[in-house]
């Protein structure tokens, strides 16, 4: 089942601009262009994308932040205009933002977990109920009554993760939730919610340009001006260097030097993606040449 | 700068203070401070200044630690005493150019001098023994009562708890943003009072910009959240009263009508006593 589904959907941020000298109104750019995609249930999602390539945009319409000019944007079969639903999509589509420090509401950390059960009116049994399960979840129970500014990066979008989790959502979306976390934070962050992908199928969608994070998902999506420009597994899209290029962005270590390799005269198998793959594939060419 | 500051910091024992219901601890301090405001007399003071230190065995609190967070208010006690001091009229004892040293004043300014101590210690009393969180917790159940004016209680609390979560956050950012200042040559140590205050100017207009963006990146996230205000929301914790809840608000009553007490007796004395 789709849990989304975007019919060509389009997105200009209102500007409060004046006129410029010759009384014609700056050109304004829609930061989304007819973006149509689907999402199935369980997925591990990664959109790519440069600054301003509209992925955030992207992100902000997954849990009716924002909501399109144009198109339908439906989200586990809710139209993400319909006001009347707006707290049964956020409930249901979690977010964890950029900055770590700015999304975390209470001064003690379970009580920042509690806060959108809180907001929805869970019974206060349940939601201590919860709240435990959910810390439990992540691996930071210990820290349960700790002040968030104890902890590190990593841990602090640890506990904003729990936050969401708490809610039982459906979809959890990381709007470059670990573009300011150190590499061993950011390991922890994608670890979590990895686990959370596998363990309780939840289908997880994150913003990044860490083409490292994009290796471990089902399905990525690139992103160049407002429109998605390539689809496809990570072994698909890596391939394309030439799209990847316009979109302003880097192969991952392995897939550039396999593509070097390749364009050296060695026989390396498309769809190489991590250390071990590429060693063998060397390997392999190695004998053959040997032979 | 503000390391040392430890009047109004929670001190964390367990104590029957710490215990108490918040609601209970905020009307025990309007209590107390109104009970200052309206005993004028020294057996009224002795009563006071016992109910403080009753206040302090029971918090378990530190008696230390107490004073330490006095030594910020020291100053403004001296500048009371002293003006309370030479500056009264009366029975002149001695005098120096315009200052007058009189026998009232002496006793005013000792009176005045212990008045605003019990206060403080008395006030702080609260903030030792209550986290924050509960603080708020109570404030906003304390001030739900004026919901029939449309008081704010709800977003009031919820400032004042956002608030308190970024107070760090922002004390670090300003030590940051006068270390990025200094780097581009700034000066903040040299020329007067008027020139160390413009010379702020460059610290605080980028504290506002990253004050305004924190708030709309923490707004978007309390509305992912499902935040629509106070409507229908429950709580992790609600604040419950316990029978030591109830008693304390008797003890509270019997405090008020003996300090009434003290002062329409003691009023009534004095002036028989001039008759």
């Amino acid at each position: 089942m789709n849990i989304i589904k975007s019919e060509k959907i389009s997105y200009t941020y209102p500007t409060y601009q004046e006129d410029n000298d010759e009384g014609k109104a700056a050109e304004i750019k829609p930061a989304l262009r007819d973006v149509s995609f689907d999402v199935e249930a369980g997925q591990f999602i990664c959109i790519l994308g440069r600054n301003g390539s509209g992925k955030s945009t992207l992100a902000r319409h997954l849990n009716a932040l924002l909501v399109p000019n144009e198109g339908t944007l439906w989200i586990d079969g809710m139209d993400s205009k319909d006001a009347s639903k707006l707290w049964d999509i956020r409930g249901n589509v979690g977010m964890v933002f950029q900055n770590p420090d700015n999304q975390i509401i209470g001064s003690v950390v379970d009580e920042d977990v509690a806060f959108g059960l809180e907001n929805i009116g869970v019974p206060s049994e349940e939601i201590q109920r919860r709240v435990a399960q959910s810390l439990e979840n992540v691996g930071i129970a210990k820290y349960a009554k700790s002040s968030p500014n104890k902890l590190s990066g990593g841990q602090k979008q640890r506990v904003a993760v729990a936050g969401i989790l708490a809610m039982n959502p459906k979809c959890i979306v990381l709007d470059e939730s670990t573009a300011m976390l150190d590499p061993r934070g950011r390991e922890e962050v994608m670890e979590t919610v990895r686990k959370l992908n596998k363990e309780q199928g939840i289908t997880v969608i994150t913003i990044t340009h860490y083409m490292d994070e994009a290796l471990m998902a089902d399905h990525i999506f690139v992103m160049i001006d407002g429109q998605i420009a390539m689809q496809g597994t990570p072994g698909e899209v890596f391939e394309r260097e030439d799209i990847l290029e316009r979109a302003g962005l880097r192969l991952p270590q392995i897939c550039q030097l396999a593509h070097e390799l390749r364009k050296a005269g060695m026989d390396i198998p498309k769809g190489v993606l991590t250390a071990d793959e590429l060693k063998e594939a060397v390997v392999k060419a190695v004998q053959k040449n040997a032979d | 700068m503000f390391r040392d500051i430890t009047i109004g910091q929670y001190y964390p024992v367990n104590s029957i203070l710490h215990r108490l219901d918040p609601r209970v601890k905020l009307l025990g301090v309007v209590v107390y401070i109104a009970a200052m405001f309206v005993i004028n007399n020294v057996y009224g003071l002795i009563f006071l200044g016992a109910s403080a230190i009753a206040l302090v065995v029971m918090s378990k609190v530190p008696l230390k630690y107490i004073l330490k967070g006095l030594r910020f208010v020291w100053l403004l006690v001296l500048l009371a005493v002293f003006f309370n001091l030479f500056f009264s009229a009366g029975q002149i004892i001695w005098q120096w150019w315009i200052l007058k040293l009189t026998y009232e004043g002496m006793i005013r300014a000792a009176f005045f001098a212990l008045r605003m101590i019990f206060i403080i210690i008395g006030a702080s009393m609260l903030t030792y023994t209550t986290t924050p969180t509960t603080l708020t917790a109570g404030m906003e159940k304390a001030f739900s009562v004026l919901k029939f004016i449309h008081f704010p209680a709800h977003e009031m609390a919820m400032m004042l708890s956002i608030a308190l979560r970024f107070i760090p956050i922002l004390a670090d950012e300003v030590n940051k943003i006068i270390q990025a200042q200094l780097a581009r040559g700034a000066d903040f140590d040299s020329g007067g009072i008027f020139a160390k205050a413009k010379g702020m100017i460059p610290v605080l207009i980028p504290l506002f910009v990253s004050a305004f963006r924190r708030a709309s990146d923490l707004a978007d996230a309390m509305e992912s959240r499902c935040y629509h205000g106070g409507e229908g929301r429950t709580k992790m914790h609600p604040l419950k009263y316990a029978a030591r809840d109830k008693a304390a608000y008797f003890v509270l009553l019997a405090y008020v009508l003996v300090f009434v007490g003290l002062r329409i007796c003691l009023d009534m004395f004095v002036t028989y006593g001039r008759m």
